[in-house]
C-alpha cells in the first residue's frame, strides 16, 4: 500500500508536467482579450456602460484584433458537428471550414490541431477511431481548400472527454463534434 | 345196459388205472421183460466153471544142465503157479460171478412173485371194485335219476325264481337306474348352483378387486403427482445447458415416507447435475404416500428420471 | 444336420427373448419424470470460524469475505449471519448436527477454526459438508499471514465453489479499471486502478489528467497494457502492476492512433489499433524485438482486437460493411492472416469482442435500435443471446473462470461496473468506490 502512496506521489507531478502542455493554450493575445471583456456578448450595443463601449461597438467599424479572435467572424466557429455514427461534414460547416482554410493558407505560419469527438454509445476504441475519422475530414476540406499538411495536427479522444455529460441526444449531439484549436496564428 | 355200463365202468376204471398208473406199469413191464431175458440167459448157458489141466510139456530126456534144468524147472514151476493162480482168480471170478446171479435170479424172482402177487390182488381188488363200482353205479343211476327229476323240479323252481329274480333284478335295476340318475341330476344341479354361485362369488370378488385396483392406482397417479410436485420445488437446477442430461435415480422409502435410500442408477454424465437430482430427493424426504398401507406400499420403491426441459 | 442346428436356433433365440422380456425387474420398476426445477441460488450456511483463542484479531473477518464472494457469483444463497446463530455454531464435523441444518433447508455448511502460529502468522482449518447426505465434502487447513486474511477468505470461496459447481473459482482475482474524477474547476484525472474481485483494496497503478484507456492484462497477471494521453495523444504503455516501483516502458508512439491494445496468450505480442498508415487497422507487435506486422489492409476502421484463448484467431470490429460489425481472422505463423470473416448479422452494431477462457463465447457491445447491451455470441452454432437488459452497456470482459462478464454501465448518470452471469441468469452490481468508472479488466487467475 505505501509503495502505491510512493509511486503516485512520483508519478502524479511527472504525469501533471506532461499533461500540462495543452493544446488550446492562446499566447500573446491575453491583454487584447481583456479589452474586450464587453464585447463577449458578441456584437450587442452594451447597455448603461461607458461611452468608448458605445462608440466602439457598432456594426461597421472594422475588428481591431485579431481575426481568429473576432466574435463575429466565422473564424469564431471552431466546432464542427456530426450526425451519429458518421463523419460526413454538414454543409452548414462547409463555409466555416472554407474560412479556416483561407486563413491557414493566407498565414503559413498557422498551425491547428483537430480534435475528433464522439458521444458516449458504442465502444470505446471504436470511438477514438471514429474521432480521428471526423478529424480527417475535416482535415481533408481543409486541405482541399488551401491549407497545407503541415498545418494540420489530428487527434481523437474519442467519447473520452465529452463536451456535455447527459445522457440524451442532445448532450451526445454536442458531444460528437470536431475542435479547431490554432495552435500557431 | 347196466352190464355194459358197468363194463364201461370197469373199462373205464382200469383205463383210468393205466392213466394213472402209467410209468409203474411200464417199468414193471420193462422189468418183467429183462427179467424174463435175464433168466433165460442165465439158463445153463453160461459154462460151468472146470477146471482145466494145462497139458504140461512133455519133457524130452535130454542132458541138460542142472542148473539149467532147476532154472527150467523153476521156469515151469513157476509157470505153473501163474497158471494156477490166474486159474484160480478165475474160478474165484466165475464163482463169484454165479453167486451174483444167483443172488440176482433170487431176487427177481421175488420180485416177481410179489409182482404176481400183487397182480392177482390187483385184480382181486379190481374185482370188488368192480363190483362196488357197478353197486355203485346203480345207486348212482338211481340217484341220478331221482336227481334228474329232483333236478328238473329244481331247475323248474330256479328258473321260475330265476325269472322272477331278474325281474326284480331289472325292476331293481331299473329303479336304481332311476335313483342315480336323479341323484345325478340333482348333484348336478347342486354343482351347477355351486358353480354359479362360485362364479358370482368370483366374479364380486373380482369386481371389488378391479375397484379396489382402481381406487389404488387413481391414489397412486395422485401421489405420483405430488411427489413430483415436492420433488419439483426442491431440485435446484445448476446453471446452464441442461438440455440433454438426464439423470436417473433410485429411491426406496418406508412407511411414512421418509426415503432411506437414494442412488444414482443412471449418470447424465455432468455430476453436478447429478449431484442436484440426488439432493432434490434428499431434501424432499419424506414423500407423500396414501394412507391406505396396502396402497403405500406399491410406492415404496421407484425411480424418478430428471429430465429438464 | 443343418436342418437341425437352425430349429434349434430358431427355438434358442424364442427362449431368450422370452427370458429377457421378463428378466428385466428394472423396466417394470415406476418411474416419475422429473422436467421442472427451481432456479435459483444453492443455500449455503457458513457458520463464523472460531477465532476466539487469537492473541491479535484478524484484520477482516474470513467469513463476511467468503458469503459475499458465494453470494456475488449468484450460485449461492448464504444464510444469513443471525439466522445461522438459532441453528448452532460448529466449528469442526465433530459437533455437527445435520438435522438441524436440514430442517432449515440448507443444502451445505461451511465450518471452521482459525489459530495463530505466530505474531502475524495463522492456521485456517475449515470442513465442507453436504448437509442432506450428511457427509463431508473436504476438508483443509492453510498457513496465512495478516495481510493475506482477504485473499485467504477468496481462496477458501475458490475451493468451496469448485467442490460444489465444479468448476473453478474465480474469487481469488483483480480486477483493473479506470476511473475518471472530475475535481474542482471541473479538472478532470483518471486513474489506472486495480482491485480485488470483491472491489475490495483499490490501488491506484497510475493517475493522469489526460484519459487513459483500454487496459489489459498480461497472461501472467503481473503487467497492464493500457493507452495513455499523457503527451496530448494516445501512446501504449505496459507497466508493472505489483512490483515496488511499478515499472512503465512506453510500447508505441506512432503517429495517429495508437490503441486497443491486448496481451497474446503466450504473452509475447501485443495486437493493437494503429493508423500510421492512413487509416485504423490490426497490428501485432512482437515485444522482444519490437517487429511490427500489419494483419489488415482495409481503408475502413478495423480496431478491438481479441486473442482466441489457442492464439490462432483474432476478431476485432470493423465497419466495411458499413457498420461496426464483428470479424475473425486466422493467424498462422509466417504466414500472412487469412481473410477476415464476418461473424456478427444481427442488430446494427456490434462490436469489442471479448473472447471466453474456454474459446466457445464471444462477449461484445452490441447495439440494436439505440440500445447498447452486452450479448454474447455461441461460435458453436452462431447463436446471440442478448444478457443486459440496460442502454448503456459497455467493455464486456469475461471471469477466468468463465463463469461471469463483467462491464461498464450507467446507473443513476454514473459509470458504474456490473456482472452478469454467462448464462444471463444472475445479474451483479459492483460496489464503485468514487467517480466514473469503465473498462473493468478481469485478470488471469492467480498462477
Amino acid at each position: 500500500m505505501n509503495h502505491k502512496l510512493l509511486l503516485a506521489a512520483i508519478l502524479l507531478p511527472a504525469v501533471m508536467l506532461t499533461g500540462c502542455e495543452t493544446l488550446g493554450g492562446q499566447d500573446g493575445g491575453d491583454v487584447v482579450v481583456e479589452d474586450r471583456g464587453t464585447q463577449v456578448d458578441g456584437g450587442q450595443s452594451a447597455d448603461g456602460s461607458d461611452g468608448a463601449t458605445s462608440s466602439g461597438a457598432q456594426a461597421g467599424t472594422a475588428f481591431q484584433g485579431h481575426p481568429l479572435d473576432n466574435p463575429q467572424s466565422i473564424l469564431s466557429s471552431r466546432v464542427i458537428y456530426f450526425d451519429f455514427d458518421s463523419a460526413s461534414i454538414r454543409n452548414e460547416d462547409r463555409a466555416a471550414i472554407k474560412a479556416h482554410a483561407e486563413y491557414l493558407s493566407q498565414h503559413s505560419g498557422a498551425s491547428v490541431v483537430l480534435e475528433g469527438h464522439t458521444d458516449e454509445r458504442g465502444s470505446r476504441e471504436y470511438n477514438i477511431a471514429l474521432g480521428e475519422r471526423r478529424a480527417k475530414a475535416v482535415r481533408q476540406l481543409l486541405l482541399f481548400q488551401g491549407a497545407v499538411a503541415s498545418q494540420i495536427q489530428t487527434v481523437s479522444y474519442g467519447e473520452e472527454t465529452p463536451a456535455a455529460i447527459g445522457h440524451d441526444e442532445d448532450s451526445w449531439q454536442q458531444n460528437r463534434r470536431v475542435e479547431i484549436t490554432y495552435k500557431t496564428r | 345196459m347196466l352190464a355194459y355200463l358197468l363194463s364201461r365202468h370197469t373199462e373205464n376204471y382200469m383205463a383210468s388205472l393205466i392213466r394213472n398208473n402209467v410209468t409203474a406199469v411200464v417199468f414193471s413191464l420193462a422189468v418183467h421183460a429183462l427179467l424174463i431175458f435175464l433168466l433165460v440167459a442165465s439158463f445153463d448157458w453160461a459154462p460151468k466153471p472146470q477146471l482145466k489141466v494145462n497139458n504140461p510139456n512133455i519133457v524130452k530126456a535130454v542132458a541138460v544142465d542142472a542148473s539149467k534144468v532147476k532154472a527150467e524147472l523153476d521156469k515151469l514151476k513157476r509157470a505153473e503157479e501163474r497158471k494156477r493162480k490166474k486159474d484160480k482168480d478165475r474160478v474165484a471170478k466165475l464163482k463169484r460171478e454165479e453167486q451174483n446171479l444167483k443172488k440176482k435170479r433170487a431176487a427177481e424172482e421175488k420180485r416177481l412173485a410179489d409182482l404176481k402177487k400183487k397182480r392177482i390182488a390187483e385184480q382181486k381188488q379190481r374185482k370188488t371194485e368192480q363190483e362196488n363200482l357197478a353197486k355203485l353205479k346203480k345207486q348212482q343211476a338211481a340217484l341220478k335219476k331221482k336227481q334228474a327229476a329232483d333236478d328238473k323240479k329244481r331247475k323248474a323252481a330256479e328258473k321260475k325264481r330265476q325269472l322272477e329274480k331278474a325281474r326284480q333284478a331289472k325292476l331293481k335295476k331299473e329303479q336304481d337306474a332311476i335313483k342315480k340318475k336323479q341323484a345325478l341330476a340333482k348333484k348336478k344341479r347342486e354343482a351347477e348352483k355351486k358353480q354359479r354361485q362360485k362364479e358370482l362369488a368370483q366374479q364380486l370378488a373380482a369386481e371389488e378387486q378391479a375397484q379396489a385396483d382402481k381406487l389404488a392406482q387413481r391414489e397412486i397417479d395422485k401421489y405420483q403427482v405430488l411427489i413430483r410436485q415436492k420433488i419439483e420445488r426442491n431440485w435446484l437446477k445448476p446453471p446452464g445447458e441442461l438440455k440433454s442430461l438426464i439423470s436417473i435415480v433410485e429411491v426406496r422409502l418406508i412407511p411414512g415416507g421418509d426415503v432411506i435410500d437414494v442412488s444414482i442408477v443412471r449418470t447424465s454424465g455432468n455430476l453436478v447435475y447429478d449431484r442436484s437430482a440426488e439432493r432434490a430427493v434428499r431434501k424432499a424426504s419424506p414423500l407423500p404416500l396414501p394412507q391406505d398401507p396396502v396402497v403405500a406400499a406399491k410406492l415404496f420403491n421407484f425411480k424418478f428420471e430428471f429430465k429438464a426441459e | 444336420m443343418k436342418s437341425v442346428t437352425k430349429k434349434h436356433l430358431g427355438s434358442f433365440l424364442m427362449m431368450l427373448a422370452l427370458w429377457l422380456s421378463v428378466a428385466t425387474p428394472a423396466s417394470a420398476v415406476l418411474t416419475i419424470q422429473i422436467t421442472k426445477g427451481v432456479d435459483g441460488a444453492q443455500p449455503i450456511a457458513v457458520v463464523p470460524f472460531a477465532t476466539d483463542k487469537l492473541k491479535t484479531a484478524l484484520p477482516y473477518d474470513l467469513v463476511s469475505i467468503i458469503n459475499n464472494d458465494l453470494a456475488r457469483s449468484g450460485r449461492f444463497s448464504p444464510m444469513p449471519a443471525k439466522d445461522i446463530k438459532t441453528i448452532g455454531s460448529p466449528h469442526d464435523g465433530g459437533t455437527v448436527r445435520f438435522a438441524d441444518w436440514r430442517l432449515v433447508n440448507m443444502d451445505y455448511l461451511l465450518v471452521g477454526r482459525v489459530r495463530q502460529t505466530g505474531a502475524i502468522n495463522y492456521e485456517v482449518q475449515f470442513q465442507l459438508f453436504d448437509v442432506f447426505k450428511g457427509e463431508q465434502l473436504t476438508g483443509i487447513s492453510y498457513p496465512f499471514v495478516a495481510s493475506d486474511t482477504r485473499r485467504m477468505a477468496h481462496r477458501i470461496s475458490d475451493i468451496v465453489y469448485q467442490k460444489l459447481t465444479g468448476q473453478r473459482g474465480a474469487f481469488d482475482t483483480s480486477i483493473a479499471y479506470v476511473t475518471a474524477l472530475t475535481g474542482l474547476n471541473n479538472k478532470r484525472q483518471f486513474r489506472l486502478n486495480i482491485a480485488d474481485s470483491d472491489g475490495f483494496n483499490e490501488q491506484t497503478i497510475l493517475e493522469s489528467s489526460k484519459p487513459l484507456m483500454s487496459p489489459s492484462w498480461s497472461p501472467d497477471g503481473q503487467q497492464l497494457a493500457y493507452v495513455s494521453f499523457e503527451a496530448g495523444r494516445p501512446q501504449i504503455f505496459v507497466q508493472q502492476v505489483f512490483s515496488a516501483n511499478g515499472q512503465r516502458q512506453r510500447v508505441t508512439d506512432f503517429s495517429g492512433l495508437n490503441g486497443a491494445p491486448i496481451w497474446s496468450p503466450d504473452g509475447k505480442h501485443l495486437a493493437m489499433t494503429l493508423s500510421k498508415s492512413g487509416n485504423p487497422e490490426i497490428y501485432l507487435y512482437e515485444l522482444a524485438t519490437k517487429q511490427l506486422t500489419q494483419l489488415t489492409k482495409h481503408p475502413a476502421i478495423d480496431t478491438e482486437p481479441s486473442w482466441s484463448p489457442d492464439g490462432k484467431q483474432l476478431v476485432f470490429t470493423s465497419d466495411r460493411g458499413g457498420k461496426a460489425q464483428l470479424y475473425m481472422m486466422r493467424l498462422a505463423r509466417n504466414k500472412p492472416a487469412s481473410r477476415p470473416r464476418r461473424l456478427t448479422f444481427e442488430g446494427d452494431y456490434n462490436a469489442r469482442a471479448a473472447f471466453s477462457p474456454d474459446g466457445k463465447l464471444l462477449a461484445m457491445v452490441h447495439g440494436n435500435r439505440g440500445r447498447f447491451q452486452i450479448a454474447v455470441l455461441d461460435l458453436s452454432n452462431n447463436t446471440l443471446q442478448v444478457l443486459t437488459d440496460s442502454r448503456l452497456d459497455e467493455s464486456p470482459s469475461f471471469a477466468p473462470n468463465g463463469s461471469m462478464i463483467i462491464y461498464a454501465t450507467n446507473r443513476n448518470n454514473r459509470g458504474v461496473l456490473a456482472a452478469v452471469s454467462v448464462d444471463g441468469r444472475v445479474h451483479q452490481r459492483i460496489e464503485v468506490q468514487q467517480g466514473d468508472v469503465r473498462e473493468p479488466a478481469w485478470s488471469p487467475l492467480s498462477q
